[in-house]
């Protein structure tokens, strides 16, 4: 019997606070919820949620202020909700150090899909081998498999391939990507990695023209989906 | 012209007043000294009114018309009493001297009067730049105030239409009506979003902000942007694999792309597939295509230019199509419907090197 997660939901309007929670719930977590970003803050250091879901604009403190304090001391998984049109402001979130964002109006499937990505990412023991749906990844053998096929890999695609799914569910900057996989090479650019991104893709993902695993973030990066949709 | 004319009458003011003060001086017989102060002043008025050139010339001039008329002997140019070649003297070189202090003041005063109206210049430009900008930060944070207050409620509705429709899991009336709630809260979303972006870009604070986006991953955000659609009916997308990446505002083309699939469904039956095309442009290289293919009503030849008349979501998508430098076009597709052809700037990457 495992005890159900609990995820801290911090957002000023009281209606999405409440049918949150409720479905949250419903999903089998237990919830708690604060309304700006110092009580948010307060509940975070007394009840050590397991993941944090957060609203960006708020009055008085805000989701930022709120995501810097608690990276301070933790690695608890954080989720921001945006708005459409600011992308400024999720990839600053992103940069601050949250794992996720979704676009307010979301689905409550996707909002799920997200929350749970991030709960398997943080909370799984270190594997020897990674398993998606169709897709398994041995890391020591460094090999990929589709199914039953295996895939040929170039020693840099398979490091892609491997940063990417080690964060599934979470979005990585282009630049995280160059000093990972490239070691921050001189020379290298987000050209390269698009060109070995794009040959990766045509590798792995079964419909090329709807890619199921590795979806490009506009103007952060690679996203890897660990429960492809 | 006018420069022309306002010397020439300085030039004969000159010659009128140095004229006009010999004349009094010798018809009333005015002693000597009080006439040199009369050429003194006659000199400072023309340099002040006329400027250097004039004004040393009538210094000169009224120093030989002091010395002809009033100085003995009369009518000649030679000084009887050698005491007055030192008060001849003394006239002309107070004479030059007031005319250049005279000019010299004046172009002083000129210069300051310049400095002084581009100083204002400077300042009504400062104002207004001041001006514009904070209407500019007053759009913008009124353009997120709104977001945020109209997307919050939507929000909250979509979220407890999903559990409505969970509990309603056996009621196919229920679900039907939910369906519809649904459906519509998602269109009033889109049109909510359409009418920001396009607030956003006439405000000026949204510009484009371009990237190489894979058409295979606008396919793939049109289809979570899309639910119901997808749920609803068969779409067939197919990205040629020469098909280079589209250099676009990734948010921007997949709300064209969006619009115009939403348009799409709105006008074809249910059981008809939807297919959804990138490829190269035909004819311009630096250029990719995406088609809609749809089998609706289709559209009289005459009306295929207008993008206008075919609803709000398409003219704006044709908009958002111009601000990232493409273009909309419908055309009858061929065995019925309709042909969406959205033209995007391509991206190119450099050629891959072997790893």
């Amino acid at each position: 019997m495992t005890i159900s997660n609990l995820i801290l939901v911090v957002d000023d309007d009281p209606s999405i606070r409440e049918s949150l929670s409720k479905e949250l719930r419903t999903a089998g977590y237990t919830t708690m919820t604060a309304s700006n970003g110092i009580e948010g803050l307060g509940t975070f250091r007394s009840r050590a949620p397991d993941l944090v879901l957060a609203d960006l604009a708020m009055p008085g403190s805000d989701g930022f202020e709120m995501i810097s304090a608690i990276r301070g001391s933790s690695r608890v998984p954080i989720i921001v909700l945006s708005v459409r049109g600011a992308d400024a402001d999720k990839v600053r979130a992103l940069d601050l150090g949250a794992d996720d964002f979704v676009t307010k109006p979301f689905s409550l499937t996707e909002l799920l899909a997200r929350v749970r990505a991030q709960l398997r990412r943080t909370s799984g023991a270190p594997s020897t081998s990674l398993q998606f749906p169709d897709l398994t990844i041995d890391l020591e053998r460094r090999r990929v498999a589709q199914g039953s096929r295996e895939v040929h890999l170039t020693p840099t695609e398979f490091a892609l391939l491997e940063l990417l799914a080690v964060n599934a569910g979470k979005p990585l900057f282009m630049e995280q990507i160059i000093a990972r996989v490239w070691r921050s090479a001189p020379g290298t650019t987000a050209d390269t990695v698009r060109v070995h991104m794009s040959s990766l893709r045509k590798k792995i993902e079964p419909d090329p023209s709807d890619p199921r695993y590795i979806i490009t973030e506009p103007w952060v990066g690679y996203r890897f989906i660990a429960e492809p949709i | 012209m006018r420069v022309f004319r306002s010397r020439l009458a300085a030039w004969l003011l000159a010659l009128i007043s140095i004229a006009l003060v010999t004349a009094i001086g010798s018809l009333v017989g005015l002693n000597p000294s009080t006439v040199g102060f009369a050429y003194l002043i006659v000199v400072l008025l023309i340099s002040l009114w006329g400027g250097l050139l004039v004004g040393t010339v009538s210094s000169v001039v009224a120093t030989l018309c002091y010395n002809f008329f009033f100085f003995p002997p009369l009518y000649t140019l030679t000084l009887a009493d050698p005491a007055n070649w030192f008060a001849l003297a003394a006239f002309l070189i107070a004479s030059v001297t007031v005319n250049r202090l005279v000019v010299a003041a004046r172009i002083q005063a000129e210069a300051a009067e310049q400095r002084r109206k581009e100083l204002e210049m400077v300042i009504a430009e400062n104002a207004h730049l001041q001006a514009v900008r904070e209407s500019e930060a007053l759009k913008t944070s009124l353009l997120r105030a709104i977001s945020h207050d109209l997307t919050t409620p939507i929000t909250a509705i979509t979220i407890r239409t999903e559990s409505l429709r969970r509990h309603a899991r056996a009621d196919a009336d229920l679900l039907e009506d939910l369906g519809a709630i649904a459906e519509e809260t998602s269109r009033l979303r889109r049109r909510i979003d359409n009418l920001l972006s396009m607030a956003r870009l006439e405000a000026g604070k949204a510009r484009p902000h371009r990237e190489p986006t894979p058409p295979a991953d606008l396919f793939r955000a049109a289809r979570e942007n899309l639910p119901l659609v997808f749920a609803a009916r068969t779409v067939a997308m197919n990205v040629a694999a020469d098909c280079p990446d589209a250099n676009v505002d990734p948010s921007l083309a997949l709300e064209i792309l969006v619009n115009v699939l939403e348009n799409a469904h709105r006008v074809s039956p249910v059981a008809e597939t939807i297919e959804l095309v990138a490829r190269r442009h035909p004819l311009d290289s630096g250029k990719i295509r995406i088609e809609v293919l749809d089998r609706g009503p289709g559209i009289p030849a005459s009306e295929t230019s207008d993008i206008a008349q075919r609803g709000l979501g398409l003219e704006i998508a044709r908009s958002l199509a111009a601000v990232n430098d493409g273009s909309i076009g419908l055309a009858p597709r061929a065995g019925g419907g309709t042909v969406a052809r959205i033209d995007l700037p391509a991206a190119f990457l450099p050629v891959q090197e072997t790893a």
